[in-house]
């Protein structure tokens, strides 16, 4: 058994590379209800390489504008200030986890596949069962792993322990980490997020994504982050050694009102989704 | 050797001795089929287990039920000999099962299933398989050789 020093693990949490500062202002303007397309554009203009990236990818065939966008103004006006949190979001996450996860068995770059997988479907998820704030979806979603990145050294030191708990196919592998290392990804997660001073509900549904029924400020949110989670592994998306070893909860599908034919017909809908959203953001 | 990535719901049929087709699996379910005569070789990778209507799908191949059927026809285009393919299978695992239970759960089994079903209406033999658990897995084909491994992540590298 070794369990890890809460002091440990905050000390790794702190180390951890924080989110570009752009994506941090662009997020605290939108959920502060501070945004307008000026502001926002000045923030985003501060960053040369999001900048560029950000045009690159709203000109590019997944977005299918019928003209070039020329201006950040521009894509923030027609996309919305929800969208573009999204997107700065995630051009800024993809910088910080790109590095391979020795811990988990994932190699460079699967982290972002799986984290990019999961907030297109918590997105479409959240069109299909009524939810309001499909970009808030969208966040949850791309986030929900980010707990991984702080606990990995801690996972893989412990690797044959934790993996031999959850391989008898009863045990989820966040259980198994719970048991070992004292903390599992989730909870990491939800120091990590509010490090990051992300919102209270948001931090909630990552850090209650293997167990949503817990949820209390926004149940819904929390449930369809699960969700995606569980149809982002059985799609193949970015998987590690922990694999598809976690339960889903039925209650969460029924809350969102997912029978087996409408997770079919989603499921059938990833390699489009998924795919399509990929491509848009290689380099 | 040349790595070829096959991503969900895509089908690949190949005569290129050098490439090594590459697939990631989680319930989804890898057909590899393989003529050794023509040194021709296919590789579906299946999402469901069929296809509930026609309309507005635009890759059936990610449907066990045609995608078998329509791999094999790009086989027989490639000069392959049905009475010569063999298959192997990989893949099919699934979430761990709640309390409660819930159809979801059988995805990949039943992708595994429908595979098995439409290979052996079209009368060719699966000569390995490694299907089922919790795992995610990474299937290797290598066209050259026909030799296909499997590698539960985390884990060493096998032949299938």
């Amino acid at each position: 058994m070794a369990r890890v020093p809460l002091e440990t693990l905050l000390a790794r949490v702190e180390r951890i590379r924080p989110l570009p500062g752009v994506a941090r202002r662009v997020v605290a303007l939108v959920e502060d209800d501070a945004a307008s397309v000026d502001k926002i554009q000045a923030e985003i203009l501060k960053d040369q390489v999001i900048t560029a990236r950000l045009l690159k990818l709203c000109n590019s065939a997944y977005y299918g504008f019928p003209r070039k966008i020329g201006a950040v103004s521009e894509a923030v006006v027609l996309l919305g200030f929800n969208a573009v949190r999204s997107l700065v979001l995630s051009l800024g996450l993809k910088e910080i986890i790109q590095a391979p996860l020795e811990g988990y068995s994932m190699a460079a770059g699967e982290l972002w596949r799986h984290s990019l997988a999961c907030a297109l479907i918590a997105r479409r998820i959240a069109q299909i069962s009524g939810y309001a704030d499909a970009e808030r979806a969208y966040t949850a979603g791309l986030l929900h792993d980010i707990g991984k990145v702080a606990l990995d050294q801690f996972v893989r030191a412990e690797f044959g322990e934790i993996v031999g708990r959850a391989g008898s196919g009863e045990k989820a592998f966040s259980q198994a980490e719970q048991e070992i290392l004292g903390f599992d990804h989730c909870q990491v997660g939800k120091m990590l997020l509010e490090h990051w001073r992300l919102p209270a509900a948001l931090v909630e549904a990552v850090s209650l994504h293997h167990r949503p029924s817990e949820a209390v400020l926004d149940p819904r949110l929390a449930a369809l982050t699960h969700a995606a989670d569980g149809l982002t592994l059985m799609a193949g998306f970015g998987l590690g050694a922990d694999g598809l070893a976690y339960k889903i909860d039925p209650a969460a599908l029924e809350k969102l009102g997912l029978d087996t034919e409408k997770i079919e017909t989603l499921l059938g809908t990833v390699p489009d989704l998924v795919g399509g959203g990929l491509r848009a953001y290689e380099d | 050797m040349r790595i070829q990535l096959i991503e969900v719901g895509e089908c690949a049929v190949t005569r290129q001795p050098d490439l090594v087709l590459e697939t990631c699996l989680g319930s989804c379910v890898a057909v590899a089929l393989y003529d050794s005569g023509a040194g021709t070789a296919g590789l579906l990778h299946v999402l469901l287990p069929r296809m509930r209507s026609v309309s507005m799908e635009t890759k059936v191949t990610k449907f066990a039920d045609p995608g078998v059927r329509i791999l094999v026809e790009k086989m027989e285009e490639a000069g392959a000999r049905r009475d010569r393919m063999s298959a192997r299978l990989a893949g099919g695992a699934s979430l761990l099962e709640a309390a409660g239970g819930f159809d979801l759960f059988q995805i990949g089994t039943r992708n595994a299933e429908t595979a098995r079903e439409m290979l052996g209406g079209l009368s060719i033999p699966v000569v390995s398989a490694e299907t089922g658990g919790h795992v995610g897995r990474v299937l290797r084909f290598h066209v050259g050789t026909g030799r296909v491994t499997v590698r539960v992540i985390g884990q060493k590298e096998r032949d299938l």
